[in-house]
């Protein structure tokens, strides 16, 4: 009972205290629609670290790292691979979009999108493949928010209150506060996160079998191969693995939501020195994956749900405070992300879907007013789908980061290639999302061709890339990249500045 | 100093995808597997060319 207690009073604590911090930015001033959105384009290093770090680790990374380790051995390593190369085209790719965000008032990704081809049909056809992206995403969030506070609450607070609490929290933080609010509430999840994945990381594998090599050593006498690729699978192999780094690194930046934060910096400069030191914060992915290797170890009978080896191995060897720890981190996690998303998700679709196909001036008052109503809509729809059809958007998350992976060429050649044309992005769009669909939809991820076992988003971003330049060049006579491009690039500070 | 640029851009990705076929062993380094050891420290590497590329493009706007 005790326990229990413990395990409510932390998670609560977390919990309520975000919510309070969140609170805050907006309710000490009024803010603008620019401020709301994207901060008053004024973080400085630590608001935009976290801001940027705070989206990667989420729900999936806390659970499916430990579970993919659980259940699946090496080729969960993947997740620990890719994001300092996500990072390092990050260097290039943020501080070069950010000053054309500040130059023009832009604010989402397909802002950027219809201001460098100049279309708006463009922009609209991006905005809308966004958002299906990025709701299940959502949703998704919202799913592991709930089996994690029901879990660490040991059941006292089942499923469908605690995400109809927890997003009712989230949608009136975002409401109010904004990116700052989700700035703010960022920086203490992500201590938290720290605090508890390191903590359990550490001990969980020592306390069981001594060190970090007994760990490995009782891993390999019982599975021996599971922590050489493909590990317990059949078809995650060296190929796999390779191909899936490549496209998650490509890939990262794609998230709407990441270039939507990345205006948010006072500078380029910042997001180059933010770009040098996140790597050294993705270290810590390694800590969930131990905890998954040690729960296979130790936990019999083997779980139902690999997705619980974290949360199930912290309940079996500690009292309920831990699991409050660990159900306040899981929490924050859920819905700091979820938080960013919906802010995004808002903004993409009262500004580019709404907003550009009425068409004409609608005042920013209106348009900020629309976006704070749509959050609420959206966390309503994403609360609707997680309880009634948990599964309907599950297609669309499959193939959320290879679909949008598939921004890839028309968003980064499009800002560094002058040869970049919009009818070349609109066929390596769609033929990229298509591959996308049919292979993940007809169960052919991984690819197998010659042999090898590729990654399907990654085959669709090859074809998408050569299409995007091939086309690039047919139709080159008729450069339609905006003019800027090469005063905002000496803007961004990769090219001496003048004076 | 370009071709020092494109040499920071690529280490980090040969060292983390180009050199998986050759890592994925059993071996134990450090009582570790070999890969995730690897893997972990490709990750340095990247935050190592990232620092490198950064104090160039420091220096190159100050002149």
């Amino acid at each position: 009972m005790l326990d229990i207690a413990w395990a409510l009073a932390i998670i609560g604590l977390f919990v309520l205290g975000s919510f309070a911090v969140g609170m805050l930015p907006g309710l000490r001033a009024k803010l603008s629609y620019e401020q709301w959105a994207v901060g008053g384009r004024n973080f400085g290093r630590w608001l935009n670290w976290f801001i940027l770090a705070g989206e990667i680790y989420t729900a999936f990374t806390f659970l499916g790292a430990s579970g993919w380790a659980y259940s699946k051995g090496a080729p969960v390593l993947y997740i620990a691979g890719y994001g300092g190369l996500a990072y390092v085209v990050g260097y290039y790719v943020l501080p070069a979009i950010s000053p054309i965000g500040r130059r023009f008032g832009l604010m989402t990704q397909a802002d950027l999108v219809e201001h460098i081809y100049d279309s708006r049909v463009l922009g609209i056809l991006v905005a809308i493949v966004s958002v299906c992206f990025l709701l299940p995403y959502l949703q998704l969030q919202l799913t592991g928010l709930g089996l994690i506070i029901e879990a660490c609450s040991y059941g006292v607070i089942p499923r469908v209150p605690a995400m109809i609490i927890a997003f009712g929290l989230v949608a009136t933080f975002v409401s109010v506060s904004g990116l700052k609010g989700v700035a703010a509430t960022a920086v203490i999840k992500d201590s938290i996160m720290i605090i508890a994945v390191v903590f359990f990381g550490l001990f969980l594998p020592i306390h069981y079998f001594g060190s970090l090599g007994g760990t490995f050593a009782a891993l390999e006498t019982a599975k021996p191969g599971f922590m050489v690729l493909p590990g317990a699978t059949k078809n995650l192999d060296v190929s796999w693995m390779m191909s899936t780094i490549a496209l998650t690194s490509l890939g990262f930046y794609m998230w709407p939501h990441l270039t939507a934060n990345s205006f948010s910096a006072r500078n380029p400069e910042v997001l180059r020195h933010n770009a040098v030191y996140l790597p050294l914060y993705q270290l810590c992915m390694i800590f969930p994956m131990l905890i998954g290797f040690t729960a296979l170890l130790v936990l019999v009978p083997a779980l139902k749900t690999p997705d619980m080896a974290f949360i199930a191995l912290v309940r079996h060897t500690f009292p309920g405070w831990a699991l409050g720890l660990v159900g306040g981190a899981g929490a924050l996690a859920c819905m700091i992300p979820a938080a960013d998303l919906l802010l995004s998700t808002s903004m993409v679709f009262s500004r580019n879907v709404y907003g550009r196909i009425k068409g004409g001036d609608i005042p920013a008052e209106q348009l900020g007013r629309l976006a704070k109503q749509v959050v609420i809509g959206l966390a309503l729809i994403a609360l609707a789908l997680s309880i009634l059809f948990p599964n309907m958007l599950v297609n669309l998350l499959l193939t959320g980061y290879a679909g949008v992976t598939q921004f890839f060429p028309l968003l980064v050649l499009g800002v560094f290639w002058k040869r970049a044309h919009k009818y070349a992005a609109y066929c390596g769009l769609a033929v990229g999302e298509f591959i996308v669909f049919y292979t993940i939809l007809n169960h052919l991820d991984p690819l197998p061709i010659w042999g090898l076992n590729i990654n399907a988003g990654f085959t669709a971003l090859c074809v998408n890339m050569v299409v995007f330049v091939v086309l690039s060049l047919v139709f080159a006579p008729q450069r339609s990249i905006s003019p800027y491009a090469d005063t905002q690039l000496a803007e961004s500070g990769v090219k001496p500045v003048a004076g | 100093m370009k071709f020092l640029r494109v040499l920071l851009t690529l280490i980090p990705f040969c060292w983390t995808i180009g050199a998986v076929p050759f890592v994925n062993r059993p071996i134990r380094v450090f009582g570790l597997p070999l890969l995730m050891v690897w893997i972990v420290a490709g990750t340095l590497v990247a935050f190592a060319c990232l620092m490198v590329l950064y104090k160039i493009d420091t220096n190159r706007q100050k002149h």
